[in-house]
Parts: C-alpha cells; structure tokens; sequence
C-alpha cells in the first residue's frame, strides 16, 4: 500500500548534494590561492643592521629608471620574474619587492604595482602583489620623500608561482592597458595591471578631495628592500629579471619605447646589489652581500 | 460533502490570509528599502580609524544584512595571515564595503582594523626614508573566510 521507496528522490538528492559538495569543493580550490613559499631566497639571515651607509631602516633599490626631457609618459610595463626573496622573520612590517613605477618628480608622486614579500602574523614569508599610489603630496622634491599623509597601498593575493615571468604594468591617462584607447578621450586616471588583468579600479587622480593632481614624467623598473637586514630579489646563480620593459611617451602619437639607450638610468649600490643589462629591455639585479648569498 | 466543501473554504481563506499577509509585509519591506536612500543610510564605523581616513583613501562601510558563514575571530586568524607581523586585531565589523580603487562594490565583507599604527613599512616611493602605516584593514570574504585583499595608508 505505501508504494515502492522514493529512490529516484534519494537518488536525486544525493546527487544534488554530491554535486553541491563538488561544486563548493570547486570553488574552494578556485578561491584559494598559495602562498608562494620562501626557496628562491639566499640562506642565512641577511645583513648585519647598521652596516650599511644608511640607518639599517632606509630602503634600498635596484633598477633602472628612465625618461623623456619631461615629456608626459603614458605607462610602463615589465615581465618580472617571481622570486621570493630572503626577509627576516624578526623584522615585523619589513618587506622586499620588485615593482613598475610611473613618478612625478615634482611635486613627488607616484604610482606603482609589482610584487611583494613579507613575514605574516604567523611568521610565515608571504608574497603578494601589490598597487600603491600618492593620493596627495606637500613635498616638492622625491629624494627623500618624507611626507607621511596621503600614501594608499592595496595587497592583493597572488597565485603566481615562483619562477614564472608575469606582466606588471601601471598607465596614466587615456593610455590603458595597450594604449589603443581613442586618445580624444582624456582618462584622468592610472590604472593597474598583472597579466592584462586590471588590479583593482581606476585610480582616479581628479577625485580625490583636495583636488590633487599628478602627470608622471618618470618610469622606473626595480627592487626594494624597506631595511639593509633584508635580500635583494635574486642571487647570484638565480638572478631576478626584469623583461620586456617598455614604457609610453609622446602622447597620442607616441609608442612604447625600450627602457634603454638614451632614456634610461641603471640605478644600485654596486658594493652591495648586482646590475646587468641584458639588453634594452631586458635587465637583472641581484644581492651580493645577504649572508648565504653567492656574488 | 458540506463538511469537505467548508473546510476547503476555510483553507482557501487561510491562503488567501497568509498571501495577503506576505504581500503586505512585502509592500512594507519594499516602502522601507525605498525610504532608506543610499545617502540617507547610516555608515558601519570603525573605533579604530575614522570614517574620515577611510573615506580619504575611497573606503566607505554600510550597514549589511548578510549573515556570515565565518566567525569574527576565523576573519581576524585570515587577517593576520595575510598582513605583517607583528599586528593585531585591533577590531573586526560586518560591513558592505565599496572600494573602487580596490575593485570591491557594494560586496558584504568581514573589515578586519589590524595594528598597532606605524608598525607596518609602507612602498614609499624609491626614497630611501621609510614610511609608516597609519592604519590597515583586511577584507576577508563572510561566506568563505577567504582573504580578498587589504589596504593601508600612511594618513
């Protein structure tokens, strides 16, 4: 009298629980993203603090920068290498990054996005990428830049592994992601970009409230260490590399150019960083004096 | 045959009822959402930063009706995990945030205040002199706990 068991129900329903459960289990894996682990770092504990010419908490930078007699730049771009660098654990809020950087000399501001590792709250070594930009500045000149208001800077996951080469690129105005936009249209806007992908949204310079206003004339390309005790990216048999750089000047009738011959400006301290220029585009840097470190 | 034709009036008339019921508190639900204009909405604040700083760097918080899938203290675990060491918690609310620099609109998210204020180094520009943050907060997702992304500044 009951009728036969609603299999087809229970079948139903634990296929669409299977299905939930692989879906979830799906979204987890596609959400999750791995902290690239520290291999690619010199062994040791870095430098002695105090050895260096500067206070042990100063940055230090690796790179090449360049320019156009002033002219307006529209964007740079790099294909930069990740790799995980060396930073201690006891040095809390410290990092190490490579990064693209679009720069107005004055008054000093910028915008910038690349890669970035530091210790977390578990004392783990973490990477990320980041944007960072100048939402005001009250200081004419760059060097040293000392105005503590004004600077945002968003962390974002990463799912890069170490090794890979990925595009960073940072543009300005109504150059976008490959400059092909209609240049009639004026974006006043900088934007950011790993792989093509936008991180983020538009930073827009016209919106911020006290009515700031910037146009880079600097592309640079580099790494950073925000304290001597911490590796430079790369090591003397596996060095990181900066390819493919490129940065935009000439307005609408402009074209990406090569961060070399008469624009650029190889830029490190060569008692303690390395520095070769592959070519125009292409140039590595690395740490020679992070203990464990091979020159 | 009297009875079954009453009681199917009867539970006609109770359908009837419970739509008109939820129709009505529909209608009223809708007239408040309608009455309560974006603009008009009261901000999610922070103890720990003002809604002036957030709103500096295009951060504003608003009240959310989502319920999370992740405790607080699961959220703030993420936080820490993905900021630098030697933070805390310094609070953790349940807002919808919007962040178009960050690329977050109108999206429910765990906003995770972690410190102490100018602990963490910040990119500072290729100067040498280095910069501090002032205040950094990390956006965890409500439903899965998962890190989006984090923001700070030096003002």
């Amino acid at each position: 009298m009951l009728g036969p068991k609603p299999r087809p129900l229970v079948r139903i329903s634990r296929w669409t629980l299977r299905l939930t459960l692989t879906a979830a289990m799906g979204s987890a894996m596609a959400l999750y993203v791995p902290i690239a682990v520290h291999a690619g770092g010199c062994t040791g504990s870095g430098r002695t603090p105090g050895s260096g010419p500067k206070p042990s908490n100063f940055s230090y930078f690796d790179g090449v920068d360049a320019q156009d007699n002033g002219s307006e730049l529209g964007g740079v771009y790099s294909d930069i290498k990740d790799y995980s660098p060396y930073v201690n654990t006891g040095d809390a809020g410290a990092y190490s990054s490579q990064w693209v950087m679009l720069k107005q000399q004055a008054p000093c501001q910028w915008a910038q996005a690349g890669y970035k590792q530091f210790i977390n709250g578990s004392a783990q070594s973490t990477r990320r990428s980041f944007v960072s930009y100048t939402a005001s500045s009250n200081q004419t000149g760059c060097s040293p830049y000392t105005d503590q208001s004004g600077i945002v800077e968003i962390d974002y996951t990463l799912g890069d592994t170490e090794g890979s080469y990925h595009y960073f690129t940072v543009t300005y105005g109504s150059c976008t992601y490959d400059c092909t936009v209609a240049w009639g249209v004026y974006l006043n806007a900088f934007r950011f970009y790993h792989d093509g992908a936008q991180l983020g949204g538009d930073y827009n310079v016209n919106n911020v409230a006290d009515g700031n206003w910037f146009v880079p004339d600097l592309a640079e390309i580099k790494a950073e260490i925000s304290k001597f005790k911490e590796q430079m990216a790369g090591n003397g048999t596996d060095k990181e590399d900066f390819s493919s750089n490129h940065f935009w000047s000439g307005g609408s009738s402009g074209s990406w150019k090569t961060m070399g011959g008469d624009y650029w400006n190889p830029s490190y301290q060569s008692q303690y960083f390395g520095n070769t220029v592959n070519s125009d585009t292409d140039v590595q840097v690395w740490d020679k004096t992070a203990t464990g470190c091979t020159s | 045959m009297r009875t079954w034709a009453l009681c199917t009036i009867v539970a006609l008339l109770l359908c009837f009822l419970s739509a008109g019921v939820a129709v009505g508190l529909g209608v009223a639900q809708a007239s408040q959402t309608a009455g309560s204009s974006p603009g008009a909405a009261p901000e999610t604040t922070l103890a720990s930063i003002s809604g002036e700083e957030l709103e500096r760097a295009g951060i504003i918080l608003s009240p959310t009706s989502v319920k999370a899938s992740v405790s607080s203290g699961s959220a703030g675990q993420t936080a820490l995990d993905n900021t630098p060491r030697g933070s805390t918690v310094r609070e953790t609310v349940l807002a919808q945030v919007t962040f178009g620099q960050g690329g977050i609109n109108n999206r429910a998210m765990w906003v995770v205040s972690v410190g102490p204020p100018y602990s963490i180094h910040m990119e500072n520009g290729d100067s040498p002199v280095p910069l501090f943050a002032k205040w950094d907060v990390a956006f965890v997702d409500p439903s899965t706990g998962s890190f989006v992304e984090s923001a700070l500044s030096s003002s």
